[in-house]
């Protein structure tokens, strides 16, 4: 089937549009039809980046050039033009995007209805359709400029979304909120845009440098260049994008925005932005280092490096934070670490013809583990955002607890979604890890039979920082999920006098339920789901003959043998699947069908004493995490406590209590203090000598300034 | 299905069956060694404990939820097929790596400390925690006997690359002193926890599953006892590794669990507890031997 892209291209950039504009319409109805323009448009979206991806349709034409203006000769400026198109690589985000863009749109029909959302709800559902939109579009570019300008929009967009805390607590009575909130709510999206727009300056000049020895701003001209570019010059566009793009990833250290940004926006849209958009600079990451520039060995080094350590970094913020929505922003740029880390060891071996294979496999883990978090973790989102408007926007664990005796169905997902995350078979995130584990491993035998020793210790320690970040994982979904749903609510009766007496509605329920279902099918179809995601590397170079030697790779690999006599394994999903489900019901037949089925309540073991315990008898989930903190009391350091002022909010209290007070620093906040505190005073020094008000200095400024110009033609009219 | 994968599941059955009797071996050759008589037929011991406990019907703390009553099947199940992946008279039905079977640990220890914050008790989260602090040290350090282990089975490198053989028994006697510590920490035997006491304060395990009884209890007990001889049996695999013409036969294999279970119980008798900061200390010491099998592999010639 071919389909004009031109058609397509306009019918969801108007809807999008018309959902993001209709509220300007005083009508009851905007809200829910600007949301169903937008399930509209993402449905559409989905439709075709599915059928683009896995094959099914052609385009008419590879992309769409929307012509700016021709090269005006006059004045020397070169043609000028937006290009869109979709390749099997961009379809498959594109798909993911708008999937997951038409399930947020489903849940939010209810869940902007919440008291803390409705008077909100139409710029919510504006900005939504806004982010949606660009996103797509960025994901769609086909030349540097349209790039940089549907980064920007979308930039915006979603600074839009960020607002939503600020005018939230602006509306509050001022009692209600306290003043480091608000000021934390007024910092985030200031923050945003000041982070966002030190990407883009970073990412405009790896643009500029491709396109100046591309000749060109199409995607086109730089791939076919990439032969072509020197190496140091290359390393420079690396540097550069991995800086842009790791700022926007969240890569550590520039992962602090990350956790102060997204819990500002309204929990409905966390899936979409914190699920799938901020990997769009993953996605630009496979384009840039894979298509327009030649990866050298060393690249991966240093990817895998930082991808390591932020992993490990934000797995351990994310243990330490009480705030259910700030500890999953944390958590989500773990997951881009893990990403990154794959992608890292694909650059490795990339060059390497003989092991280029490995390159693949490590890529694909990539991917997965991208699908996998996206599932997962917007499943977490929307299970916060149920949360969120179940208790009315309390979402400090330490002040939950129990949640899963009145708000079953809720909890259970977060439940799934925390199995899913920490890895555990048979739900999804295990497959990735296990993808990702078994390409590094790999990667160090390979490592061994070159004899080389550096890279070898490298990988070494960087899979063994993955795997603490994974244990660490566990650990802190345990304390996550076992605090806020499980034991007792922690707040008193009167406190929780507001809370919804009911779960949230269906349509809720529905898409948290879809997106539980997709964890289990993930995790035990990965024999369905890998050679489909093969597909979306085919613009990289990802041929048929390396989809063979795929299939045994990903799922047929071999294995460790110690065990089993050196025969060859694989994965057996399909068994380990079978077996667990034979043991589960057996043991459930053991402990539901033989009599005596008497089962009376009792009070839980108090050393014999037949006191109920009270909820202040639970665990806080400070405590929970001291063993953790003293092992690691090295990266924690008390600072100073002077008086300069904190321009990040960088610290965690983990408890009030006067007598012992305990606290967390987020020491990356604490270096931006420094950063910022030493830039401005090193710019106020400037500033006083240079501009010190002085009519006389000003004057001898313009004296200087018509000297030099004068010099400088002169100058040139003699040489040239 | 065929025959051969018959006789595999029948394998499997049996060492999930079996496995209560390697308790009743270890338990046995720690009363001798405290000079208690006992006669051999106690070995039956713990399938005595564990009918007695089918029999009763769990009861219930107040606060507690479906994960709390989902758990020992879990758990069960979760350790129950990792004795699938065991070859013993043929090959195992499950043809697990290690990667695969380090999640299934971790699968089965993050239900049960859940359950432990489930029951809303101060014991549940007391030793749900140090349980997970566990998990932590044996998720790193199993992870590098893992890493060594594959390193010095060669079967991932394109190019296989001869190694010494003088190398290769040091390495993998190391990896082997290596497991020793991850056991210990996996199935929290002395000096990491200690089962028999009966002070709330100290236990670790033992106070998760506090509020587990009657068939419940029964349930986790069998799968802490399959978790025990899981960890045992691999490590006594690990000489087998170690010589790849090694004679491989069901007596061998039995007579390495009887030895294993005779040394962890001689072990036992002879160490005190750790408090729990020193703790990761026992993880240290395994990931240092380790990373020591590692690095000899970078030996030119090795």
């Amino acid at each position: 089937m071919s389909i004009p892209l031109s058609w397509s291209l306009l019918a969801i950039s108007a809807f999008w549009l018309l959902g993001a504009l209709i509220i300007i319409i005083p009508w009851r109805w905007a809200v829910p039809v600007s949301l169903g323009m937008a399930l509209l448009a993402s449905l559409v979206a989905a439709g075709l980046g599915a059928a683009t991806w896995l094959g099914n349709i052609q385009w008419q034409e590879a992309t769409l050039r929307f012509n700016l203006w021709d090269g005006l000769d006059v004045m020397a400026l070169p043609p000028l033009s937006l290009e869109f198109g979709l390749d099997a690589l961009s379809a498959f985000f594109v798909f993911l995007v708008s999937a997951f863009s038409a399930l947020v749109a489903i849940y939010s029909f209810r869940a902007l209805q919440a008291p803390h959302f409705r008077p909100y709800a139409h710029w919510i559902a504006s900005a939504f359709n806004l982010f949606s939109w660009t996103t797509v579009l960025v994901i769609m570019a086909q030349d540097g400029f349209s790039l940089l300008i549907c980064l920007e929009l979308m930039t915006l967009s979603f600074g839009y979304l960020a607002l939503y805390k600020h005018f939230l607590y602006q509306d509050e009575p001022e009692h209600a909120v306290d003043t480091d909130t608000r000021r934390k709510a007024r910092l985030a999206p200031q923050v945003y845009l000041m982070t966002s727009h030190t990407s883009t300056a970073l990412l405009v000049l790896a643009v500029l440098l491709l396109s100046i020895n591309a000749h060109g701003l199409g995607y086109q001209a730089w791939r076919d260049n990439a032969g072509n570019l020197s190496t140091s010059l290359m390393a420079a566009i690396f540097l550069l994008s991995l800086a842009g793009l790791g700022i926007r990833a969240g890569l550590t250290p520039a992962h602090i925005w990350v956790s102060l940004v997204h819990p500002s926006s309204p929990t409905t849209t966390h899936a979409l932005s914190l699920g799938i958009a901020i990997k769009v600079a993953i996605y630009l990451m496979y384009r840039f280092f894979f298509q327009f520039l030649s990866p050298q060995e060393w690249w991966g080094y240093v990817l895998l490096v930082v991808a390591a350590l932020t992993a490990l970094v934000n797995v351990w913020y994310a243990i330490s934070s009480h705030d259910l929505k700030e500890a999953l922003a944390y958590h989500s740029i773990e997951n881009i670490g893990i990403i990154c880390a794959g992608i890292g060891l694909a650059l490795i071996f990339w060059q390497d013809e003989f092991h280029r294979p490995l390159a693949f496999v490590a890529l694909v883990a990539s991917l997965y583990h991208l699908l996998n978090h996206a599932v997962f973790k917007g499943l977490l989102y929307l299970a916060t955002g149920a949360i969120d408007n179940l208790t009315h926007n309390v979402v400090d664990i330490e002040r939950l607890g129990g949640l899963i005796y009145a708000y079953r169905f809720t909890a259970s997902m977060f439940l799934i979604g925390s199995f899913s995350i920490a890895g555990f078979p048979p739900f999804n995130g295990f497959i990735s890890e296990w993808l990702t584990l078994r390409a590094g491993l790999n990667s160090l035998s390979v490592l061994v039979s070159q004899a080389s020793i550096i890279p070898f210790l490298t990988v070494l320690t960087c899979l063994l920082l993955l795997v603490a970040s994974f244990a660490l994982t566990a650990f802190c979904f345990y304390k996550m999920a076992g605090v806020a749903l499980l034991g007792m609510p922690r707040l008193p009766e009167k406190e929780r006098s507001n809370w919804e007496g009911k779960d949230v509605p269906l349509s809720m329920r529905g898409v948290m339920g879809l997106m539980a279902g997709l964890c289990l099918l993930l995790g035990i179809l990965p024999g369905l789901i890998a050679p489909q995601l093969v597909k979306a590397f085919v613009p990289l170079g990802m041929s048929q003959g390396y989809l063979l030697s795929m299939n045994w790779m990903t799922l047929g690999g071999v294995g460790i043998t110690a065990t089993n006599g050196g025969e060859a394994m694989q994965l057996p999903v399909a068994t380990l699947a079978g077996l667990m489900v034979a043991l589960t019901v057996s043991a459930l037949v053991l402990q539901r069908a033989l009599p005596p089925h008497a089962r009376r309540p009792d009070i839980p073991w108090n050393c014999g004493e037949p006191i109920m315990a009270t909820p202040l008898h639970q665990y806080t989930s400070g405590a929970l995490s001291y063993s953790l903190r003293k092992l690691f009391a090295f990266v924690n350091p008390q600072p100073s406590s002077g008086s300069a002022p904190d321009y990040l909010p960088s610290r965690f209290v983990l408890s009030h209590s006067p007598a012992n007070p305990q606290q967390v620093t987020e020491v990356f906040r604490h270096a931006y203090n420094h950063l910022i505190r030493t830039l401005l005073g090193f710019s106020n020094r400037f500033g006083e000598k240079t501009q010190n008000g002085d009519i006389r200095r000003y004057l001898q400024y313009v004296f200087w300034a018509d000297l030099i110009i004068i010099l400088i033609y002169w100058l040139t009219s003699l040489f040239l | 299905m065929n025959l051969l994968r018959l006789l595999s599941l029948v394998q499997g059955l049996l060492l999930l069956v079996g496995a209560p009797a390697f308790l009743g071996w270890l338990n046995w050759w720690k009363a001798r060694l405290t000079r208690r008589r006992r006669p051999l037929t106690c070995v039956v011991q713990p399938y005595r404990d564990l009918i007695k406990l089918l029999r009763l019907p769990a009861t219930y703390a107040k606060p507690t939820s479906w994960v709390f009553r989902l758990t020992p099947v879990i758990v069960f199940a979760a350790y129950g097929s990792l004795l699938f992946t065991l070859p013993f008279f043929t090959r195992p039905l499950l043809a697990a790596d290690l990667v695969l079977i380090l999640y299934l640990l971790g699968l089965a220890r993050f239900t049960l400390s859940l359950a432990g914050l489930d029951s809303a008790s101060s014991f549940g989260g007391l030793g749900s925690n140090r349980e997970m602090f566990f998990h932590f040290l044996t998720e790193i350090s199993f992870f590098a006997v893992i890493l060594a282990l594959w390193l010095w089975s060669n079967v991932g490198a394109a190019a296989p690359t001869q190694s010494n053989a003088l190398l290769r028994i040091v390495a993998l006697l190391a990896v082997i002193l290596a497991f020793f510590p991850v056991i210990l920490l996996e199935a929290r035997r002395l000096p990491v926890d200690n089962l028999e006491t009966h002070l709330e304060l100290t236990m670790a395990g033992k106070a998760v599953g506090l509020e587990f009884s009657g068939r419940d209890l029964a349930l986790v007990e069998w799968a802490e006892t399959n978790k025990l001889f899981f960890m045992v049996a691999l490590w006594s695999q690990l000489p087998l590794a170690l010589f790849e013409q090694a004679p491989r036969s069901v007596f061998l294999s039995l007579l390495l669990w009887l030895l294993a279970g005779a040394f962890l119980a001689w072990w036992e008798q002879r160490t005190p507890k750790l408090r729990l900061g020193r703790v990761p200390s026992v993880a240290q010491m395994s990931l240092l031997l380790s990373l020591f099998a590692i690095l000899v592999r970078l030996i030119p010639g090795g």
